[in-house]
């Protein structure tokens, strides 16, 4: 069968990391972080099912793994999207330099 | 003969200070000033216990030593730290007892100095805390139970500082404890070390374990400790935060910190060095020790000329503490049991000295508000037992006849110029150097007499000033205590043997067995 | 011949001499409470006790082969001490003790009697009585000690109470100026800083003391006269030179309490206590504590210098340091304007003296005759000083001023005052024959002379003019003359000039009396050499018993008698030669100046040129107070205070602060790194886990 092997599927979800983790560390715009963040969870799971590639009898648990982790980062977007909410309500901007009294 | 405690008597004396504050702390609210009565009515029963252990050593010249064991902790790993021992031997008890016996006094003192100063069930609670501390300290023959009382010690007296203190005392608390507490983790580095390498905590047995060890690694131990000690005795240059700290601590505070707890150092100094590392002091006599005189004039000096230059009479006594410490380093370094002894004696000349002086600059401060000597004058004719009690405190100071300061200052002497001297014997060539430390340390002397005297002249004698006009005697319960400390200088001034016979012959074996 | 302490009864009243006294002084507070009079009576009671304790002694002088008697006591023993482990606590009961012990009690009573007057309606009586007689009871303890230790503690008790009675009159009371101050501006001193002077001058000269001891006891191990004096002929030879310096540090001690140079300036100022005072501490008693510690120190060091022959510098210290005080302090009365003062130099003078007679007589054969000398200038020279001081103390209370020119023709008013001192000034004066004074001071000009030292003499002699001139002048000064203006207004506001009262004057005259009698006594006894002569044979009798003093010389005599000296009987007629003329021009030039007046001595000082310089240099004292106060006392407290500034706060505390800061400087950078930015927060957390796995795979592989 010539699916794609395993280097791909896992350099696919490396570079989606590096993005997701672009998002998270260089955006300012609150929306754009969440949305990194579920790339990077996108790219987890993606990951989970590449491994599979390189062993068949794994499948099942990753499978288990990607639902699981589906479902966790499905919360995780609702409750950073809360909190967006929150601070655009608090501080009037979506912008996350506004976030900053926990400082010197 | 080294006689077991089964009566739990040295135990006793150091914990029923530190049960009891609590007692003191829920009745402080309702007896206010009047718990100084009760915590000095469980200061004396310590203080008794204590002087029993000091009149048998006295009466039975073959007891060694009174000892007590306890197991503590159970073992970390192949890590024991040894059990809780206790010893009231002929070094430990004198010192004991003079703290035991002005923690007491003390704090009847306080019942009259402290009555308009607040939370005063804290104050005495704390102040039994750190009593016990001291007495601790001085029993424990355990380094790591040692080092639990050195800290035990530091706790109450800081907060003490802080909360009834004068002038910037939070800050100056501060820096007390920020000094002597980077001192105890010097000796606490030295300690672990020691436990390590000896693989015993217990000060008896550290010789033992320190034979074979290289020299340079046992004089890199000591060397840390006594970094930790000296800045407690506050020896130059490590002295800089006594002067603040005595002078803006309460005064019966600075009654406790200058006479009994700095003297503290000096005692472990003995204790350590000498029973722990014998071949630090075999070894390296002449150089370490004579380093350690040299070190000792300075602070001697040192501290004398500074004390003539203040006004703030706290200061200056502060200053002359630091003086004395010198002198008792001196004893110490001196090699000799002449010399330990007197640094013994000057401990407890010390002691009862600088309390009576710091007590009389209390009834001073109490009744004329001022610290400043320039603002008193004159006061002999209205205060004639504060002005016996100053003449015989700086006259103790300075090692005159019929006070124990003499007989402490001479052995101190004599130790050292024995010991410099002693080639003699051997047909070797005379210490010079320590022959010249010696006679320029008897010639530093005569600061003390200067400052001593010209304070009593200022403040007591000529005219009288706008604040003293008015002057009338402290209250007698400020009085009494300040007499009878006054009056054990003399006794013991006439006849030191009380505590000196106990000290000089366990002193004596000591440095035979060192060889 | 080993001497070994005994236990007896005839030491019964050595021990009682002193402890009557000082049990009298701890009573004083008590007995005042019941009442003033039984106080001041009982203090005196307990001054007479000693006296007859030390009476009772007298009859051991007649027997000389009994003494000494040796009595001790255990005291402090500290076993596992290498030395010093036995401190005892005795008696020594020997011809000098027991002579200086006597001239010490007597005199005592006689000037607590003489405080009953003088000292009446003053307050703070009882602090006064209780010093008195602890002063008294010290300095028995003193005399009558038997190691160096005890020694002290009489010597420092002597201290203490010299101090506080200095500053009796602690309140400096500008209006008390003319009574209880002293000297004049720019060295006028209130009593207060007066006492405290003389603490820390004698002090200094303690400190020495203390040196020397501590060697002594490290060196030989014992600090008892008597073991000392066996012990020094076996100590190591190779090591003998430790004694040289430590010798000369104990006469540090003498120096300091016996006002020789350079400690000398206490006893001048401390005339600011009372005559009585004065005459009893700083006259009679405390003063020759020194005198008397260099006589027991005498064998010791004497038996030393004949295995050792440098011991002899110890003695030729002495005896220098002696004779250069005389003079200078002999110069320094010359010109005082307070009659306290004038025989506060005289003293010194006198002491110096003393000295020089101990000093002569360590460095020859007959070292009895020096010693001799000494002891009986001491006796003598206690009797006609105390008497002089106490006359003085009376023409002060009468005129109500200490200086020389608020007096003068009092004699008429005064008339057993004016015969007691004259008579003791005639003694201090060495008018020949009658006065005690006369054979003392011969005695020592002719042990100098037989010691072969003719400088020495020489200065003596011309010291003794000195001391003929200032008697004289303080005589014609007080009592002759015309009455002064001060007196003058005293008499307009009914304050008229009368004798002192019985209880003072009695005293007084009884020493006058005594000093005649002594020297009538040196006369009558000359079948056994007159009463010098009895003394010399009673010291040579005692002290060549003692162990190594056998009357055989020293390597020091020794090489001097190379240099030939002088037979006796020609060093007796050059001695007395030399004495009275020297005493006739000493006085003749004062006579000249103060009873006639011409040539007038204020014109003579006042004009301009080397005799007002003169003047000057010797009112100034030698500028040797000054001296210590330019160079020892301020600079001393400006150090202190520079030291405070720059070490203590500008440096070592200083530190503290620099360190603290540069941690709080620190760390105000570093926080900075808090910026609470959530891009910041990742970015540094991506930076950490990169580093993790750096590290992982650096382990790893």
């Amino acid at each position: 069968m010539s699916t794609p092997d395993f280097t791909l599927y896992a350099l696919t979800a490396i570079s989606l990391y590096i993005i997701g983790l672009y998002g998270i560390a260089v955006r300012r715009n609150m929306v754009r972080i969440v949305i990194g963040l579920e790339i990077i969870t996108a790219s987890v799971n993606l990951n989970f099912l590449a491994f599979t590639k390189l062993d068949q009898s794994l499948l099942p648990l990753a499978q288990y793994f990607v639902v699981v982790s589906t479902v966790i980062g499905a919360a995780i977007a609702g409750l950073s999207l809360m909190i967006v909410i929150q601070a655009y309500r608090h501080y009037g901007s979506i912008d996350a330099k506004k976030l900053s009294k926990l400082r010197w | 003969m080294i006689i077991e405690d089964n009566s739990f008597i040295l135990f006793q004396s150091i914990i029923v200070p530190a049960a009891f504050s609590v007692l003191a702390l829920v009745l402080g609210n309702r007896l206010k000033e009047k718990t100084g009565w009760l915590s000095s009515v469980i200061l004396l029963y310590s203080t008794v216990l204590i002087g029993y252990t000091q009149l048998r050593l006295f009466l039975e010249p073959s007891l060694e030593a009174i000892e007590a064991s306890y197991s503590w902790l159970p073992n970390i790993g192949s890590l024991s730290l040894g059990s809780f021992t206790l010893r009231a031997d002929g070094l430990s008890t004198p010192i004991a007892l003079i703290i035991a016996i002005l923690c007491t006094l003390i704090s009847i003192y306080s019942v009259k100095y402290m009555e308009h100063e607040h939370a005063l069930g804290q104050y005495f609670a704390l102040y039994l805390l750190y009593a016990s501390g001291m007495i601790g300290t001085v029993l424990v023959t355990n380094l790591a139970a040692f080092f639990l009382f050195f800290e035990l010690m530091l706790i109450p007296s800081w907060a003490l500082i802080g909360v009834w203190g004068t002038g910037l005392r939070e800050k100056i608390a501060f820096k007390y404890f920020m000094f002597t507490e980077a001192g105890a983790l010097s000796l606490l580095a030295g300690i672990v070390a020691t436990g390590f390498i000896a693989n015993t905590f217990e000060i008896f047995e550290v010789s033992q374990g320190m034979v074979g060890i290289e020299l340079g690694v046992q004089i890199a131990i000591v060397v840390a400790m006594l970094l930790g000690l000296f800045v407690k005795m506050a020896i130059f240059p490590l002295h800089t935060w006594l002067p603040d700290a005595h002078a803006e601590a309460p005064t019966p505070i600075s009654a406790l910190l200058s006479p009994a707890m700095i003297g503290i150092g000096g005692y472990a100094a003995i204790r350590i060095v000498y029973t722990g590392f014998p071949a630090v002091v075999k070894a390296s006599t002449p150089q370490f020790m004579l380093i350690l005189s040299v070190l000792a004039l300075v602070t001697m000096t040192y501290g004398g000329y500074m004390a003539l230059a203040q006004d703030d009479i706290k200061r200056l006594l502060a200053f002359s503490s630091i003086s004395q410490m010198g002198y008792m380093l001196f004893g110490i370094a001196s090699v000799s049991t002449i010399g330990l002894v007197g640094a013994v004696l000057l401990y407890v000349s010390h002691g009862l000295g600088k309390a009576v002086l710091f007590m009389v600059s209390g009834v001073l401060i109490h009744e004329f508000k001022t610290r400043s000597i320039k603002e008193l004058g004159g006061l002999a004719a209205k205060m004639p037992y504060t002005a016996i009690a100053t003449l015989i405190g700086f006259l103790g100071l300075m090692g005159f006849p019929y006070l124990i300061g003499f007989w402490a200052e001479l052995y101190i002497f004599t130790g050292s110029m024995y010991t410099a001297l002693q080639g003699f014997s051997h047909l070797l060539e005379p210490n010079s150097i320590r022959v010249l430390i010696t006679s320029l340390a008897i010639v530093a002397s005569v600061l003390t007499a200067s400052y001593g005297l010209w304070t009593v002249r200022r403040v007591f004698y000529g005219q009288p000033t706008e604040k003293t006009m008015h002057a009338k005697e402290g209250s007698m319960i400020m009085i009494v205590p300040i007499m009878i400390l006054a009056a054990l200088a003399l006794i013991l001034g006439i006849y030191p043997g009380l505590m000196a016979s106990s000290a000089s012959t366990y002193i004596s074996e000591l440095l035979g067995s060192i060889g | 011949m080993a001497i070994v302490p005994t236990v007896g009864i005839e030491t019964i009243p050595a021990w009682l001499s002193w402890l009557f006294p000082m049990i009298g002084a701890f009573l004083t507070p008590l007995l005042a409470k019941i009442n003033p009079k039984v106080r001041d009576y009982g203090a005196v009671l307990f001054s007479f006790l000693a006296a007859l304790m030390t009476i009772m002694l007298i009859p051991l002088l007649f027997s000389v082969e009994a003494l000494p008697k040796w009595e001790v006591l255990p005291w402090i023993e500290l076993e596992g001490f290498p030395v010093l482990s036995k401190i005892e606590f005795g008696v020594l009961v020997d011809p000098l003790s027991i002579i200086m012990a006597n001239v010490v009690a007597v005199i005592s009573f006689l000037i607590m009697v003489y405080s009953l007057g003088y000292m009446k309606g003053e307050s703070g009586l009882t602090r006064y009585w209780f010093f008195m007689n602890f002063f008294i009871g010290n300095m028995l303890l003193l005399v009558m000690s038997e190691n160096l230790v005890q020694t002290l503690f009489g010597w420092e008790g002597v201290g203490l109470c010299s101090y506080a009675l200095i500053g009796f009159w602690y309140k400096d009371r500008k209006e008390d100026y003319l009574k209880t101050w002293v000297g004049e501006p720019p060295e006028a001193y209130p009593p207060s800083h007066c006492g405290m002077k003389a603490f820390i001058t004698t002090r200094i000269g303690d400190i020495s003391l203390l040196i020397g001891i501590v060697i002594i006891v490290a060196f030989t191990g014992t600090l008892s006269y008597m073991e000392l004096i066996e012990k020094v002929e076996h100590l190591p030879h190779e090591f003998m030179w430790i004694l040289v310096p430590a010798a000369i540090l104990l006469f540090g001690g003498p120096i300091g309490k016996s006002a020789q140079l350079p400690l000398m300036e206490w006893l001048p100022d401390a005339m600011a206590g009372p005559a009585t005072v004065s005459a009893l501490i700083h006259a009679a008693t405390m003063v020759k504590a020194g005198v008397y510690l260099v006589g027991r120190l005498f064998p010791i060091m004497y038996v030393a210098s004949k295995f050792y022959p440098e011991m002899g510098s110890f003695f030729y210290v002495v005896a220098w340091i002696g004779v250069i005080t005389a003079f200078v302090a002999g110069t320094q009365a010359i010109t005082s304007n307070e009659i306290k003062k004038v025989l506060a130099y005289s003293t010194v003078s006198q002491l110096g003296y003393m000295m020089l007679a101990l000093g002569v007589a360590g460095t020859t054969f007959e070292f009895f005759i020096g010693y001799t000398a000494g002891v009986f200038h001491l006796m003598s020279h206690a009797i006609f000083k105390a008497a002089l001081f106490l006359t003085a103390g009376a023409v002060i209370h009468a005129v109500e001023s200490r200086f020389l020119h608020h007096m003068g023709g009092i004699r008429r008013e005064m008339p057993i005052t004016f015969w007691s001192m004259t008579l003791t000034a005639f003694s201090l004066m060495g008018v020949p024959i009658l006065f005690s004074g006369f054979w003392s001071k011969d005695l020592v000009l002719e042990s100098t002379l037989l010691a072969g030292q003719p400088i020495l003499f020489a200065l003596a002699a011309i010291t003794a003019a000195i001391t003929a001139f200032y008697s004289v002048r303080m005589l014609s000064l007080t009592f002759l003359g015309k009455k002064s203006k001060h007196i003058h207004e005293l008499e307009h506001e009914g304050h008229h000039i009368h004798e002192a009262p019985k209880v003072m004057w009695i005293p007084y005259s009884i020493l006058a009396i005594a000093t005649v009698l002594f020297g009538i006594g040196a006369i009558t006894l000359l079948p056994l050499g007159g009463f010098g002569g009895w003394l010399e044979h009673t010291f040579e009798n005692y002290l060549s018993r003692l162990p190594g003093m056998e009357h055989s010389s020293t390597l020091l005599a020794a090489e001097l008698a190379t240099e030939g000296t002088l037979p006796q009987e020609l060093a007796v007629i050059i001695t007395i030669g030399t004495s009275l003329t020297v005493l006739a021009i000493g006085a003749f030039i004062a006579y000249k100046l103060y009873i006639r007046r011409s040539p007038d001595p204020a014109k003579l000082v006042g004009s301009k040129g080397v005799l007002k310089s003169l003047w000057n240099f010797l009112f100034r004292r030698w500028y040797v107070n000054a001296f210590f106060y330019k160079v020892f006392v301020y600079p001393t407290i400006s150090f202190s205070n520079w030291a405070l500034k720059h070490i203590e706060i500008g440096g070592i505390d200083k530190f503290n602060y620099v360190l603290a800061n540069a941690v709080r400087g620190f760390s105000n950078r570093f926080r900075r790194t808090h910026t609470g930015l959530l891009n910041y927060n990742v970015i540094g957390m991506i930076a950490g886990i990169i580093l993790l796995l750096i590290l992982v795979y650096m382990v790893l592989v």
